[in-house]
C-alpha cells in the first residue's frame, strides 16, 4: 500500500469546525487516484495530512506502511514529488536553478551537482516542456509556465509518488491534455500518482480511481464508472447533471462525463 | 530543441568562479591600500619589509600595531555586516532586510551608551564590546521570546513586527539615556553609534576573526536550504529539509556574527543591505555564491571605507557609517537607474 489512512479527524489551530470528520483512503502504488470535491470540502487539508505537514487530530496515517510523522523528510523527499497549489518566489531564480532544487534530496547541502543531475533536470524539463525557457526568471513566467516548472521540480526529485494540488488549473486546454497524458503516462511506468482536481470529467478519463470528498469524510470512492452518479453530483456539488459516455475517439472512449444541466 | 540552446551549467560556474578570484584579489588590494594610506603614507616595500623585520621600529609600529590590526577589523566587520545581511534577506524573504532589522544594533547600542553614559566605560577598554555584545543578544532572544509567545514559532512575519517593535523600544532607552549624559559622553555614544573602527586591537580581531571563520562555515553549509527558503517553507519541507531548524540555524547565526562585529566597531550601516544586493543584482541569487561574494566585497568595501574616514578630512576622522552611507545611497541609486533601462 502507498498511502494508508483510517479514521482520520482534522481541525485546524484556533478553529472549532472539524474540516475532515472521519476519513479513510488506501491509495495502492502505481495508481492514479484523484481526489475531487467542491471547494472547502478538505481536500488540501487532507493533501497535507498526506503529507505530514498537518497532524491529525485521531487517526492513523501510513505511508509506505511506516507512520507518516516517523519519515525523515529527507526519507520522503526521495519518494514524493510535491506540486503544491500556491507558491511565492521571492527573489528571482532563473527556471534552471529552480528544477535544480528537485535535486536537493539526492545532494544536501555540500555534495556538488554532477553531470547525471544536470543531465535529469535538463530531461525533465524537456518532458515538461519548459526547456525553452531554461535560463529565463521563473518570475516572467505566465501562470501555466510556473505550474509546468514546478511539475518539471517534482519529477527532479525521481519519486516514485507524485502529489498534486490543481497542478492545471491555470494550463490552456494543450498543455492542460499534456499533463494529464504525462501524469497516466508516469502512472503506466509505476509511479504512484496522487492528484486533487476540480476537473471532473479529466479526471474520470484519466485517474483509475476517484474519492469525492464531502463534508468532512469520502462520498464515494473507487472506479469512476462506479463513483460518478448523477445523485453523487447532486448531493456533493448541488448541481444537477447527467453522466453520458466519452463519444470518443482516444483511448479513453466511454468513460463517464458530467455535464451539468442549466436551470 | 537545439535551435534555442540554453547556457551550459559549467559556463556559468566556471564565470562565478572567476568572480570570486577577482574579488579575493580585489579585497587584498584593498588591504594594501589600506595599509599604505593613513597620516604617513607607506609604500608596497615597506608593508612586505615590516613583515621579515627588517623596517625601523616606527614604520613597524604603525604598520603591525596601527594599520594592520584596523585594517584587518574593518575587513572582517564588512564581511561579517555583508554575509549577516545576506542571510536575513533570505530568512525574511525580504530584499529589504539587513542585519540589524530585528534590532541587534538598537540592542547593542542600548547597551553601549549606557556603559558609556554612566561612565563605566572610563574604567575598562573592553567594558563599551562587552555591553554592546551583551545588548545585542538580549535583544535577540527577546525578539525570538516575542515572536514565540505570539505566534508559530519563526514566523518571519512575526519575527519583523517584533524586531522592530523592540528596535523602537531600545531607540527611546538609547535617547532616555542621551538625556542624561553630559556633552563629552553625548558625543562618544553619538560617535559609537555611527561606527568606527579606530579603537582596532588584536585580541578583538582574534575574537571576530572567530567569529566570522566558523559562521562562514556554517552558512556556505545553510546555503542550498536558504536557496530552498526562497521558494517557500512548504515547498522547502516537500523537498526535505527542516523549515523551523534552517531558520534557527540561520537566524542564530548571522545575529552572533551581526552582535560581534557592532560590538568592536558599533553600527555601520548599508553595508549589510547593499553589498548582498549590488552581488545578487549582477549575479543571481544563488547563496552558494552569494555568501563568499558577499564576504569579499563586503570586506573590500569597508576597508576602503575606513580608509577614507581617517584620510578625507586628516587630521579629523569621519565616523565610518557616514562614509558608507554616503558614497553607498548614490552608488544604490545610479546601480537601480542602470538596471531599471536595462
Amino acid at each position: 500500500m502507498s498511502w494508508n489512512i483510517a479514521n482520520v479527524r482534522f481541525k485546524h489551530r484556533n478553529s472549532d469546525k472539524y474540516v475532515l470528520k472521519d476519513i479513510s483512503l488506501e491509495i495502492t502504488p502505481g495508481s492514479f487516484t484523484a481526489i475531487l470535491g467542491p471547494n472547502g470540502a478538505g481536500k488540501s487539508s487532507l493533501l497535507n495530512i498526506l503529507l505530514g505537514l498537518n497532524k491529525p487530530e485521531a487517526g492513523s496515517v501510513n505511508f509506505k506502511t511506516v507512520p507518516i510523522n516517523k519519515w525523515k523528510r529527507s526519507e520522503l523527499a526521495k519518494q514524493i514529488g510535491v506540486v503544491a497549489q500556491t507558491e511565492e518566489i521571492s527573489f528571482p531564480l532563473s527556471v534552471r536553478d529552480v528544477v535544480g532544487m528537485g535535486r536537493y534530496p539526492h545532494l544536501g547541502p555540500w555534495k556538488r551537482e554532477s553531470k547525471h543531475d544536470e543531465e535529469i533536470v535538463s530531461s525533465v524539463m524537456q518532458t515538461c516542456d519548459v526547456f525553452q525557457f531554461a535560463d529565463r526568471d521563473i518570475n516572467t513566467l505566465s501562470g501555466g509556465e510556473k505550474q509546468r516548472v514546478r511539475i518539471a521540480r517534482a519529477l527532479a526529485q525521481q519519486p516514485d509518488t507524485l502529489a498534486l494540488d490543481e497542478p492545471t488549473a491555470a494550463l490552456d486546454i494543450a498543455h492542460e491534455m499534456a499533463a494529464f497524458n504525462l501524469l497516466k503516462n508516469l502512472a503506466k511506468g509505476g509511479m504512484t500518482v496522487m492528484l486533487i482536481t476540480h476537473h471532473i470529467n479529466l479526471a474520470a478519463r484519466y485517474a483509475d480511481s476517484l474519492a469525492v470528498l464531502h463534508n468532512g469524510a469520502v462520498a464515494a470512492s473507487g472506479p469512476p464508472a462506479e463513483v460518478l452518479k448523477p445523485q453523487l453530483i447532486q448531493e456533493v456539488w448541488k448541481w444537477p447533471a447527467i453522466i453520458t459516455p466519452h463519444p470518443g475517439p482516444g483511448p479513453d472512449t466511454g468513460a463517464p462525463q458530467v455535464v451539468p444541466i442549466s436551470k | 530543441m537545439s535551435s534555442i540552446e540554453a547556457e551550459p551549467q559549467p559556463a556559468d560556474r566556471r564565470r562565478k568562479l572567476l568572480v570570486l578570484i577577482f574579488l579575493t584579489i580585489l579585497m587584498f588590494a584593498c588591504v594594501v591600500i589600506g595599509i599604505r594610506i593613513g597620516a604617513v603614507d607607506l609604500t608596497v616595500k615597506q608593508i612586505i619589509l615590516s613583515f621579515f623585520g627588517k623596517t625601523d621600529v616606527t614604520t613597524a609600529l604603525i604598520i603591525q600595531e596601527l594599520r594592520l590590526p584596523r585594517v584587518v577589523q574593518s575587513a572582517l566587520v564588512g564581511a561579517s555586516l555583508a554575509v549577516s545581511g545576506a542571510v536575513f534577506q533570505a530568512l525574511l524573504r525580504n530584499p529589504l532586510a539587513d542585519p540589524y532589522i530585528l534590532g541587534i544594533s538598537s540592542g547593542a547600542s542600548v547597551g553601549a551608551v549606557a556603559t558609556v553614559v554612566f561612565g563605566i566605560a572610563a574604567h575598562s577598554l573592553w567594558a563599551v564590546p562587552i555591553a554592546a555584545f551583551a545588548g545585542a543578544i538580549i535583544s535577540v532572544l527577546l525578539v525570538l521570546r516575542l515572536a514565540a509567545t505570539v505566534g508559530r514559532s519563526l514566523d518571519t512575519r512575526i519575527l519583523l513586527l517584533s524586531g522592530v517593535i523592540l528596535g523602537a523600544f531600545f531607540n527611546a532607552l538609547i535617547l532616555l539615556f542621551l538625556t542624561f549624559a553630559d556633552l563629552e559622553s553625548f558625543r562618544s555614544a553619538l560617535f559609537w553609534m555611527m561606527g568606527s573602527n579606530a579603537g582596532a586591537t588584536w585580541p578583538a580581531v582574534y575574537m571576530l576573526g572567530g567569529y566570522a571563520c566558523v559562521s562562514l562555515i556554517i552558512f556556505i553549509g545553510l546555503a542550498r536550504p536558504l536557496n530552498l527558503l526562497a521558494i517557500g517553507e512548504d515547498t522547502a519541507a516537500f523537498l526535505g529539509i527542516s523549515p523551523q531548524k534552517i531558520k534557527l540555524i540561520a537566524y542564530g547565526g548571522a545575529s552572533l556574527l551581526t552582535a560581534a562585529a557592532v560590538s568592536v566597531s558599533g553600527t555601520i550601516g548599508f553595508v549589510g543591505l547593499v553589498v548582498p544586493h549590488f552581488i545578487r543584482m549582477l549575479w543571481g541569487n544563488d547563496y552558494r555564491f552569494v555568501l563568499p561574494a558577499s564576504a569579499l566585497l563586503g570586506a573590500s568595501g569597508l576597508v576602503l571605507a575606513d580608509t577614507l574616514a581617517r584620510t578625507v578630512v586628516k587630521p579629523t576622522e569621519l565616523p565610518i557609517g557616514v562614509v558608507t552611507v554616503l558614497i553607498g545611497v548614490p552608488f544604490f541609486v545610479w546601480l537601480l537607474r542602470k538596471r531599471a533601462k536595462a
